[in-house]
């Protein structure tokens, strides 16, 4: 009895199998035409307000989505290689959404392309001018001294200078993302920056602003079959509406890598790569050293397991040399990006942001 | 479908392997970096020269456009200036309550257990939790 049902039960499935393996390959060949016919989808629908705008820089607040909100706002300084939207990649799917559902208020930083004239933007500008002036417009808006800074990858390379050279400004909480602090554990880009090979001033006084195209080559070349396997995946699973959309999105956002400012990158390079300085914290910026140590506001570092772009070796010094009594590390399984957006990021680190964030928010 | 991803996956993480660790020797951070620089000076060349034939049709140069840029900036950085002179000269009046919700949000009863009575939250050590 049971070997009969066992054996319909199998044909059964055998069945469906074929029966979906040729509904799948009719929809991938229909939605395959689709894809190549449909505009990019869209991205960063949360509504926003743009608050304050000079030149490459945009500070966005987001309308709140809670009657009620916790005291003190949150000022997110995303990496200036990439576009905020992958913050707000679509409803249910966006890092923003999530915050002001929980009772947030949002403020973004995000950057433009820098323009040809802002090639001489240094280190001091994006971490000291541009996180002041945006700190200040949120205290202005909400009323508040108080702030939450929060910054991803070379976002959160800013925020740690600029709350290591201000101590006496008022964050009440500072949390990183994936954050670069050993940068000699760079891997790949430590290896191609090295100064043996590498002629930085030769490269920013040629062309001013380092080109996108030339930055997205070097993130290409940290996983050389990634792309062609992504296309692969893509063709795999272009039946599913889901995935296709979701795909687009984020291959919209990672083809729209930004171009550096020349000066901001060649200091990048000498004083981080080359020099390690944030490391050592022998850094100087604008005037003044950015010595992790001084940094005693409660700290939040969530970092990648296979993050192929920031290795845990680069990241891990953060927390260990930060002078905050409160402190906290979270490794997260996932890569650079899934670590932040994606199913992965909804599951897993959201809720752990929002439960460690909440108790001290108010 | 699975086993074809599966065996994507794999395909892509041996040839990652591979390729990585051509791409860590010395001579392709070389001859990269060379290649760069040609690349670069080519481009640099053939701007010059456009650069160049623009001014002889008496056409503004990227030079000029770069120099209306930085003066533009300038104004933009005065005029932030001048907000913020403003601003010290009339600053907000405490009594004007900001717009939106109310910021009186608790966190939920599960995480204010930890909360001390004064409020404050209490300080948690390092603490790494692998997932």
């Amino acid at each position: 009895m049971s070997e009969t049902q066992s054996s319909g039960a199998g044909d059964e499935t055998v069945g469906e199998r074929m029966r979906r393996l040729v509904d799948r390959t009719i929809q991938r060949n229909i939605k395959g035409v689709g894809y190549f016919a449909s505009a990019a989808p869209p991205v960063g629908l949360t509504p926003k307000e743009t608050i304050h705008k000079r030149g490459t820089l945009n500070l966005y607040h987001y309308q709140p989505l809670s009657e009620e909100i916790f005291r003190i706002p949150i000022l997110i300084v995303m990496a200036t290689t990439n576009r905020a939207y992958v913050l707000d990649l679509a409803p249910g799917n966006s890092f923003v959404e999530f915050l002001l559902k929980a009772g947030y208020d949002v403020f973004v930083m995000d950057w433009d392309p820098p323009r040809p004239e802002e090639t001489s933007l240094r280190l001091e500008d994006y971490a000291q001018t541009f996180i002041g002036e945006c700190v200040e417009k949120v205290q202005d808006v909400t009323g508040e001294k108080e702030f939450t800074l929060m910054g991803y990858c070379m976002g959160g390379v800013l925020s740690v200078i600029y709350a290591a050279t201000r101590p006496q400004s008022p964050i009440a909480n500072l949390i990183c993302f994936t954050t670069p602090i050993n940068w000699h554990e760079m891997g790949l880009f430590a290896h191609w920056s090295n100064k043996k090979h590498f002629d930085v001033d030769r490269l920013v006084d040629a062309v001013g602003n380092i080109p996108a195209d030339l930055l997205m080559t070097s993130f290409d070349m940290l996983r050389p079959a990634n792309r062609s396997a992504s296309r692969v995946r893509l063709w795999e699973n272009m039946w599913s509406d889901e995935f296709v959309t979701s795909h687009r999105k984020f291959d919209r956002w990672a083809n729209e890598t930004l171009p550096l400012a020349g000066e901001y990158f060649r200091q990048t390079t000498k004083d981080l790569m080359w020099g390690n300085k944030l490391f050592d914290r022998s850094l100087v910026v604008g005037g003044k050293r950015a010595d992790i140590s001084k940094i005693k506001v409660p700290l939040f570092h969530v970092v990648a397991e296979h993050d192929h772009i920031v290795p845990r070796k680069a990241s891990e010094a953060l927390v260990r040399l930060a002078g905050s009594e409160d402190k906290t590390e979270i490794v997260l399984k996932g890569g650079h990006i899934s670590l932040l957006a994606g199913p992965n990021a909804v599951r897993r680190m959201w809720p752990q942001l929002d439960q460690w964030l909440s108790e001290r928010s108010i | 479908m699975s086993l074809l991803s599966k065996a994507i996956g794999d395909l892509e993480s041996k040839v990652d392997t591979i390729t990585t660790t051509l791409l860590a020797t010395d001579e392709f951070a070389r001859v990269a970096n060379s290649a760069n620089s040609l690349s670069i000076r080519l481009k640099k060349g053939m701007s010059d020269q456009l650069g160049r034939r623009m001014a002889l049709l008496n056409v503004p140069s990227r030079d000029d456009i770069v120099a209306l840029g930085e003066r533009l900036m300038t104004m933009d950085e005065r005029l932030v200036r001048i907000e913020k002179a403003l601003s010290r000269l009339v600053p907000p009046d405490p009594a004007v309550i900001p717009a939106g919700p109310p910021r009186t949000k608790k966190p939920p009863a599960r995480t204010a257990a930890k909360t001390s009575p004064d409020g404050q939250a209490k300080k948690t050590a390092t603490e790494k939790k692998p997932s």
